[in-house]
């Protein structure tokens, strides 16, 4: 990595930790306690952004997809990866958060209502995209199999977004805030999105390095002679 | 277990998880960079 490309990721992930800070003092110390939930409703200012930041792990996912069905340039394929990881462990802190919540506001920790299931399924979804590509070991045929169910695996997240407004589930359809407790969500969305971009840039970074040292090693291999030369039938 | 205690438990997992990732990236790449180096014959 270059210096500049350094400098950039240390201050990248200093003012991510700065807006992390910024955004836990404000919670503790501003944000005010919710009068018929308690402090269990805090989970909300983390559980949201996550969940909107997985959405945005997967639209990566299905642009990279869509960008090397149309390029294929194998470095698309590092992107849709590196998102599809992201996406996984992003849905899984919302479920984990979501459970929580719902376990100390409701008392079940899981109920089978639309949104919950098809969060579920988007998580299993792209746990299997994950392990679909390492069951296929060439590179061109994995990034094939794998854009393909990249791009059928996002329809599942117009389906988690609008199960809530279309049918009945225990997420609301809309959510009311008083100004105070917005400003704290709104902050929350700052190091969570930070955090989410600078893990796909830096897993997709990885991603590339790891594939071009994979084909290194074969292009210092010496070329073949010729057979002619050596003695070989001409 | 109270609310707070739930509150503090479902922000640990949710931090856990993402700076947990994060500093297994930066692991990675340097194990990545170091085997680069060796492989070189020491030059980085």
């Amino acid at each position: 990595m270059s210096p500049k490309a350094k400098l950039f990721f240390t201050s990248y992930w200093i003012l991510t930790l700065a807006t992390l800070l910024t955004a836990g003092g404000v919670l503790l110390k501003w944000t005010p306690r919710e009068a018929t939930m308690g402090d269990i409703q805090k989970v909300f200012y983390i559980h949201l952004p996550m969940a909107i930041n997985t959405f945005l792990a997967a639209t990566v996912v299905f642009v990279a997809s869509i960008g090397f069905l149309l390029g294929r340039r194998l470095w698309w394929d590092d992107l849709a990866s590196a998102a599809a990881k992201i996406a996984v462990l992003l849905c899984a802190g919302v479920l984990a958060t979501g459970m929580i919540w719902g376990h100390s506001a409701w008392g079940p920790w899981w109920t089978w209502s639309p949104r919950l299931t098809f969060s579920l399924m988007l998580f299993l979804l792209y746990v299997v995209y994950l392990v679909v590509r390492t069951s296929i070991e060439s590179p061109q045929r994995r990034a094939v199999i794998s854009a393909v169910y990249g791009i059928v695996a996002f329809l599942d997240v117009p389906l988690v977004w609008l199960s809530a407004k279309l049918m009945p589930d225990i997420h609301p359809a809309s959510i009311t805030l008083a100004p105070s407790m917005k400003l704290t969500l709104a902050l929350w969305f700052v190091p969570v999105t930070l955090i989410a971009g600078g893990l796909i840039i830096a897993r997709y970074l990885l991603n590339r390095q790891i594939r071009e040292a994979q084909i290194k090693p074969l292009s210092r291999r010496p070329m073949p002679a010729p057979r002619g030369l050596i003695g070989g039938a001409a | 277990m109270n609310s707070s205690q739930y509150t503090i438990v479902a922000y640990c997992i949710a931090l856990g998880l993402m700076l947990g990732y994060a500093f297994y990236l930066w692991a990675q790449s340097r194990v990545l960079a170091r085997k680069e180096t060796r492989s070189n014959g020491g030059r980085s």
